[in-house]
């Protein structure tokens, strides 16, 4: 049997074969990654050029895309690659029909054959097996390792060549990095006065700052103000980043409340300096920037809200003025409510003054303030005097209250209080006899006794009104809806309105009552006396018995109760006493209070500047401010008239003579629409039909009359005695007039306003700030 | 070959090259072209199978076939199916005869008994007649009167079928069709081969072919085609392209799937190797390639594969579906 045959020669053919196809392999499997190498080498590029990715972390990727191409050229090439297979690509290539891979195979099988692994094939198949193997040498002459193995461009070399173009690309454009530095762009607001809270927006604010692990209190820096807890921190506040005010050269550190990376809320020192400056924040010791910011002051009308109420310089010193005078009459007649009103209008002006309100919530604060002022006063307070006044008659007739009784019908409360007091100090001194205690008791008793009844007698009389006014009602019904005609039902129906207007008026006055705090305590003043009254009973004594320790314990006990009762009697009547103060004193400055409430309603909006000032108003009130200081005015600003000029439209207008404006013109179908701009009037113009006489006056040491003392105020200023004897009796009559003729408020206000401004003692007038 | 060396291989080999060669060119001075049915019907009679020839009336088959035999120089038949053709019209009867001893019955030999058999349109008989042909082309015997007679060999059978007239014929079931080692479709002749035709054919000389091998020869040339041996790779092949004919394999093709209801047979696999040896030895060479699988594997195959009603409705060849495969079907 042949022995296999040597198949060294297609060895070598495979042996080369393989090395070509390994080496095309390699070349493939390295254009395949270069791909995905080149995609790497982008990314990190594009990744290092933006800053996503540090630079070493970019040029070790860029050295793992060299690898990647190294290794895929290493896997690819070092895929099995099987001797038959290889054989077999000869065979194709060379069109030996299988003869070298046959040949292979043929060996490798008789090879294991001749290991022993059993004879699977008889003689002849085993020689044409050796027959097979020397074909397939013999043919290996013929065999095209080229073909079978051919190099060609690598399927994937397009795509390799277009990722590296674009890497080149990329690698040669200049991409904008993103800009990681911390930047500040503006403050909001950009003015604000000294204490405000202030935003300073910026981006990438954390950059370059490190992190402490919780937030930090600020620092208490030199100039720093202390800060209490209400203006502590309530942020993130970094502890190597601050801010300061002022400018390059000169400026002091700031209270930073919370940093982010997009702003930063600091709060202005109350003691800042006002005017233009500039806010500088620090990271460690970098300046990353500033921005504009002013600070200004909170009386700076220019900066306050749109909607904030702007009151007139000499507005508010009138209504400081009206408060001033509140004060000192709350303080005299200690009226301790009306201080607290008075305060809370002066904390309104403060904040008026600040831009802070809007003249809604300014008039809404102003009822406010009103409306606690007069809350639960009494609608008649006469009826409480009238009642204490016939307690204190009946009280007189006993010695022992005669003080007592007689301070209540002079309404002296404060002198009734002490009364009281003193009588609860002698029963708590026991300097009373069983008599006088006894006479005091009945005196207490009848007087609470009367004080019930009558209460009982208003309350049945408030009733017989009600009843009254109600079947009033009810008869004008009746009429009204048996009216003949129109003008008698009119008629009825206002007769019927104004008296459930009455009814609805005594209901509430009555309603008032029950709430009014004299009236309560009135009410508890009766009580106190009547439980004195019933501890001062003594009690009955049996004659059988004698009298002992105990009941002489029980009588201390139940007069010392007395004594409480008499103290809280006392107490009673100081608040009696302090209600009506406050209600008296209230209604004596109730045209004060008007003139208030007036002056506020008359506040304009920041906005609104007010109708144009066409007669120089404002430069006309600085002349005559100026002027009453004892200065000079200006020549021609005040002019007791001046001409003016009328016209009509075919109308027919005869100006009177001593001229308020003269208009002519032939009678017509309309009315003029013109009208005399100079609303101040003209001087008096002297006509034909006067006449001049001549009068004498008498001469005396009285100086000059009213007449000449007025004019000469008038142009020289207010400084003068005279003036002042003048304007006081003046200023009674005013008052008088005021209070009894019915004018309108607005009259009023204007009238009291001219009286204030001529006041011989007028203080310096604030300051324009249009000056 | 009982004591093989190389030398002797390698003279066997030639000599089986030379004579199979020989065989094929004094058949082709009968027949005028289909050098393709001709290796076949070589092919089959080495591979000892029967072939299975289509083909439109006048296209030489008969010719081919008594050519074949006078070369061999073997025993031809010739059978003509008809539908009224009995079984014991091929296989033989029992008649009577009359002797000195008196009467009996002594079996008379059909048609069958021949080396080279030519079923003429066997799918014109009766499916009782054709059984008794097939069973006598696989089991080599017949069985008459519980008798049996072995036949001769080589005993190839080479059965026509006309494609024109399937009408009132028995198209054979496709568990006999697998019996047959090769289906050989006879092309009609070009212009070329139709002029040799006819100037062989009409003229005063007609060709007479001359015996060239023996009987005995072929057998030993059968003896020797089962020696080639067949790299397990390229056997492998051979088996991932007959398993790719089942549509349920999950090598099967896309034509395989759609188109196919069942695959060749392992009988169709067997045909494939043999014939890819004889193929091999017919060029020269010890062993069997990937080509000779590809090159054998239609007639091999395709009267195996049965289409399924969408094969048929849409007139899907076999033939495509083989080519499909054998070109999806990596080599390694």
């Amino acid at each position: 049997m042949a022995q296999p045959t040597d198949t060294s020669v297609i060895q070598r053919l495979i042996g080369r074969t393989r090395r070509r196809i390994r080496a095309q392999w390699a070349l493939e499997g390295a254009t395949t990654a270069t791909v995905l190498a080149a995609a790497l080498a982008l990314a990190s590029i594009f990744g290092v050029r933006t800053e996503a990715l540090a630079p070493g972390t970019g040029i070790a990727l860029l050295i793992a895309s060299g690898l990647l191409i190294v290794l895929g050229a290493v896997i690819a090439a070092a895929r099995k690659l099987d001797d038959e297979r290889v054989a077999r690509k000869i065979d194709r290539a060379s069109n030996l029909s299988d003869r070298l891979s046959t040949a292979i195979a043929f060996s490798r099988t008789l090879t294991r054959k001749g290991a022993g692994k059993g004879d699977e094939h008889d003689a002849e198949t085993h020689e044409m097996m050796v027959a097979a193997i020397k074909d397939g040498v013999r043919s290996a002459s013929r065999a095209d390792v080229r073909a079978a193995a051919p190099f060609s461009w690598p399927r994937d070399l397009r795509a390799a060549l277009g990722f590296l173009l674009l890497s080149a690309i990329v690698a040669g454009l200049s991409i904008p990095t993103l800009d990681r530095g911390a930047h500040v762009y503006r403050a909001i607001p950009d003015h604000a006065p000294p204490g405000a809270q202030i935003t300073i927006e910026g981006t990438n604010l954390m950059h370059g700052m490190a992190r402490p692990l919780a937030s930090l209190p600020v620092r208490n820096t030199m100039g720093t103000p202390q800060l209490g807890a209400a203006n502590a921190p309530t942020g993130y506040v970094p502890g190597d980043a601050s801010v300061f005010l002022g400018t390059l050269a000169k400026s002091r550190p700031v209270q930073v409340l919370d940093w982010s990376p997009t702003q930063i809320i600091v709060k202005i020192p109350n003691d800042a300096p006002l005017g233009d400056q500039q806010l500088l924040v620090f990271i460690a010791t970098d300046r990353i920037g500033m921005v504009d910011f002013t600070v200004v002051d909170p009386k700076d009308a220019r900066y306050h809200k749109e909607d904030a109420v702007a009151l007139d310089p000499d507005e508010k010193a009138y209504i400081a003025a009206i408060l001033a005078e509140l004060k000192n009459v709350a303080q005299r007649d200690k009226v301790p409510e009306l201080d607290d009103f008075a305060k809370k209008i002066e904390d309104l002006l403060a904040k008026a003054e600040k831009g802070e309100i809007s003249k809604e919530q300014l008039l809404d604060a102003l009822a406010k303030a009103e409306d606690a002022l007069n809350k639960d006063a009494d609608p008649k307070p006469e009826d409480v005097t009238k009642q204490l006044g016939d307690a204190g008659k009946e009280l007189a007739k006993e010695q022992l209250t005669k003080e007592l009784g007689e301070a209540l019908q002079k309404n002296d409360l404060e002198k009734a209080k002490q009364e009281l007091e003193k009588l609860a100090e002698k029963l708590d001194n026991k300097e009373l006899s069983d008599q006088q205690k006894q006479d005091l008791q009945k005196k207490l008793e009848q007087v609470s006794k009367e004080m019930e009844k009558q209460d009982k007698q208003q309350d049945d009389k408030q009733q017989q009104q009600e009843q009254k006014l109600k079947d009033e009602i009810r008869r004008l019904e009746q009429q009204k809806q048996q009216a003949k005609n129109d003008q008698q039902r009119q008629e009825m129906e206002r007769r019927l309105e104004d008296k459930q207007r009455e009814l609805q008026k005594l209901q509430k006055d009555e309603e008032q009552k029950q709430q009014s705090d004299q009236r309560r305590a009135v009410k508890r003043l009766e009580k106190d006396m009547e439980k004195a009254a019933e501890n001062l009973q003594k009690p009955q004594k049996d004659p059988n018995k004698q009298g002992d320790q105990k009941d002489q314990d029980q009588q201390d006990q139940k007069d010392k109760q007395a004594s409480q009762n008499l103290k809280d009697a006392a107490r009673e009547t100081g608040r009696v006493d302090k209600d009506q103060r406050k209600q008296a004193t209230q209604k004596k400055m109730g045209s004060q209070m008007d003139d208030l409430r007036e002056a506020m309603r008359r506040a304009k909006q920041k906005g609104n500047k007010g109708p144009n000032d066409p007669f120089n108003k404002s430069g006309k009130n600085q002349d005559f401010i100026s002027r009453a200081r004892g200065g000079k005015g200006q020549q021609g600003q005040w002019k007791p008239g001046q001409q003016g000029q009328g016209q009509g439209q075919q109308g027919q207008g005869q100006g009177q003579n001593g001229g308020q404006g003269q208009g002519s013109g032939q009678g017509g179908d309309t009315w003029g629409t013109g009208h005399d701009d100079n609303l101040t009037g003209n001087e008096t113009n002297k006509t034909g039909n006067d006449k001049d006489q001549e009068l004498q006056g008498q001469s005396g040491d009285k100086g000059g009359s009213t007449r000449e003392t007025i004019l000469a105020a008038a142009q020289k200023g207010f400084a003068g005695v005279g003036y002042k004897k003048v304007y006081a009796d003046y200023q009674r009559i005013v008052e008088e007039v005021m209070r009894t003729e019915k004018l309108p408020s607005s009259y009023k206000y204007y009238v009291k306003r001219y009286f204030a401004n001529i006041h011989p003692n007028m203080a310096a007038p604030p300051q324009d700030p249009k000056q | 070959m009982s004591t093989a060396t190389a030398a002797n291989i390698e003279s066997t080999v030639s000599g089986f090259t030379t004579d199979l060669r020989a065989l094929r060119e004094e058949i082709g001075t009968m027949i005028v072209g289909q050098e393709d049915i001709v290796e076949g019907v070589l092919m089959c009679l080495l591979g000892g199978g029967h072939a299975l020839l289509e083909g439109v009336p006048g296209l030489g088959k008969t010719m081919l076939v008594r050519t074949l035999a006078e070369t061999i120089h073997a025993n031809f038949s010739r059978i003509q199916f008809t539908p009224d053709l009995m079984p014991a019209d091929i296989v033989g009867t029992n008649v009577i005869v009359e002797d000195q001893g008196g009467k009996r019955f002594e079996f008379s030999r059909g048609p069958i008994f021949a080396n080279i058999v030519l079923a003429d349109e066997i799918n014109r008989a009766t499916p009782k007649t054709q059984s008794a042909l097939l069973e006598a082309m696989s089991e080599g015997s017949v069985t008459v009167a519980k008798q049996t007679y072995k036949l001769e060999k080589p005993f190839f059978v080479l059965a026509t079928q006309n494609p024109l007239e399937m009408e009132g014929t028995y198209p054979l079931p496709e568990a006999q069709l697998d019996r047959f080692f090769f289906k050989l479709v006879v092309e009609y002749p070009n212009k070329e081969n139709l002029h040799t035709i006819l100037d062989r054919t009409t003229a005063d000389h007609v060709p007479q072919p001359r015996a060239v091998i023996g009987k005995e020869r072929i057998m030993e040339m059968r003896e020797l085609v089962r020696k080639v041996p067949l790299a397990r790779q390229i056997q492998d092949y051979a088996v991932r392209v007959v398993l790719a004919t089942h549509p349920e394999n999950p090598e099967a093709t896309a034509k395989s799937k759609q188109f196919m209801r069942y695959g060749a047979s392992p009988r169709g696999l067997q045909a494939v190797i043999l014939a890819a040896k004889i193929r091999a030895l017919l060029e020269g060479r010890y062993a069997v390639s990937i080509d000779d699988i590809r090159h054998v594997a239609p007639p091999a195959l395709r009267h195996r594969m049965i289409l399924n009603f969408e094969g048929e409705a849409e007139g899907v060849q076999a033939d495509a579906i083989i080519e499909e495969i054998l070109k999806a079907t990596k080599e390694a």
